[in-house]
């Protein structure tokens, strides 16, 4: 088990442990506002043609997005438990949620690609790549820009979330961390439930309309 | 590494049990028609949801103060973000009655029946007539020679239609263009009232015995939405269309396809 050491500027290991996690913090404000941005876009737009956000959002799949759901509930699930047997020196177990979240993350992008490859298929694609006609309201394109930049982002997300926790996952395994220090695995365990979080909301505004 | 020594694996279970439960509610919920409720449900579970995630999967609760403020100070420039934004929203006019009045010269099908009306038929002419004598006598006269009743009150006078002089100009879509559309400025008025059979009919009418009579050109056609051949635009300019709500388009449907 190697011994992590304290970078110089810290007075000791409670200061560094605090001034990371303050900045990681700020981090996911930013990446609140981020996702921020494309709420506001599409709080302006429903609300300029809520029939069309209705009708447009019935050509999702709620069992698809709901099972997506429930992936990502238990996923932050894991990461929790995670993190917290790293706190309790336990590698072994840490190792397995960690591992498990990992799956769960991949099950997720599995059923968006189902989900993504359909829409490809039908035509329901953003703004001028539009070109299904099952829908009669012509702004439809609209709904479907939204969805696919913000669940896409939103993938992107979950992609880097699955590499992050799998070099926290190798680092456990290495023994880099004990009940003395765990920041970068608390820290991917935060970016991780942020992930769940902005799904908590795409959820009922993209699948559940109406 | 103060706050982690406590085991909080049973809250864990806890918190993903209660967000399992609510997501299914979510759905339920979402399956139930209560009207302009059901946004307002889905958002108040979600943000449930999300304290939770927050309070207890990231330990916001029991972070330290700064990280508490800081974070939460997000959600409190989101609002701003949103509320700034809507109030622009809102203050706009509505856009569709803009767009209403142009759809009249273009949509697919009426520019079918622009294209047919534009060549003259004797029928239309006899047609024309009649409109002429009720709408136009007054101040045209009831020879076409400018001197109807109304004439003497005018500057400029109304137009003789029997000189042969056009100041916009006689080809059949320019006349068309300018009965629709009046001459702002002077005493024609701008006559939006007449159907589009009964503006074409007017306007074969005065051209029937004008003296100058020239054809349509490109430009004159463009005025009234016809492509430069004389037959109506196709989709390009109904891009317009999704400017209106989508009962009106159902309405306009209907209506021209009786
Ligand atoms: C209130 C009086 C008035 C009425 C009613 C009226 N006009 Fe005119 N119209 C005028 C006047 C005045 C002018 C001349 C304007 C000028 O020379 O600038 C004119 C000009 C015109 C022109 C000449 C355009 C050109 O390029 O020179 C046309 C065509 C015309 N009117 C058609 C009609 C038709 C068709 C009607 C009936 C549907 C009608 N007007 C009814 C007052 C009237």
């Amino acid at each position: 088990m190697s011994t992590h050491v304290i970078p110089h500027h810290f007075d000791n290991a409670e200061q560094a442990y605090q001034s990371s996690k303050l900045g990681f913090w700020l981090f996911l404000v930013s990446e609140i506002l981020l996702f921020g941005g494309l709420f506001v876009a599409y709080i302006v737009f429903r609300s300029l043609y809520p029939d069309m956000f209705h009708e447009a959002s019935g050509e999702l799949n709620r069992i698809m997005g709901g099972f997506n759901t429930i992936v990502l509930i238990c996923s932050s699930f894991t990461m929790a438990m995670g993190v917290n047997r790293v706190q309790h020196n336990d590698p072994k177990k840490a190792v397995m949620f960690l591992a498990i979240t990992i799956a769960f993350a991949a099950i997720f992008m599995v059923i968006k690609y189902f989900e993504y490859s359909h829409k490809i298929h039908l035509g329901l694609l953003p703004a001028g790549f539009y070109h299904y006609d099952g829908i009669t309201h012509p702004r439809a394109p609209l709904f479907f820009s939204l969805y696919f930049v913000m669940t896409g982002l939103h993938g992107v997300h979950v992609l880097v979330g699955m590499g992050l926790i799998t070099w926290v996952l190798l680092r456990v395994k290495r023994g880099d961390f004990s009940n003395q220090y765990y920041t970068p695995v608390e820290l991917v365990g935060l970016y991780w439930h942020l992930v769940d979080l902005i799904w908590i909301y795409l959820f009922p505004l993209m699948y559940l309309i109406g | 590494m103060s706050d982690h020594k406590h085991d909080h694996r049973k809250t864990y279970l806890n918190v993903w049990f209660i967000l399992m439960a609510l997501t299914v509610i979510t759905v339920v919920a979402a399956s139930i028609n209560f009207g302009k409720i059901n946004l307002f449900i889905a958002m108040a579970i979600a943000s449930v949801k999300a304290s939770l995630v927050i309070l207890y999967f990231m330990h916001l609760k029991g972070d330290a103060t700064l990280n508490q403020v800081v974070f939460l100070s997000a959600f409190g420039f989101l609002a701003v973000f949103v509320l700034l934004t809507l109030s622009d929203v809102i203050a706009r006019p509505p856009v569709a009655p803009v767009v209403v009045t142009k759809i009249q010269g273009i949509t697919g099908n009426q520019g079918v029946v622009m294209a047919r009306l534009r060549n003259s038929t004797p029928e239309q002419i006899q047609k024309g007539k009649a409109i002429y004598m009720a709408q136009c006598a007054t101040c045209h006269g009831e020879n076409a020679d400018g001197l109807g009743p109304a004439a003497v009150a005018f500057n400029p006078k109304p137009r003789d239609f029997k000189s042969g002089y056009w100041k916009l100009g006689g080809e059949p879509s320019r006349v068309y263009h300018t009965v629709e559309n009046g001459m702002p400025g002077t005493p024609m008025p701008a006559f939006k009232g007449l159907t589009p059979e009964d503006r074409w009919a007017v306007v074969h009418f005065i051209r029937s015995f004008s003296p100058n009579t020239p054809a349509d050109t490109r430009a004159t056609l463009a005025l009234i939405g016809l492509k430069p051949d004389g037959t109506p635009q196709s989709v390009s300019t109904e891009k317009v269309i999704p400017e209106l709500p989508v009962d009106f388009i159902i309405e306009q449907i209907v209506k021209e396809n009786p």
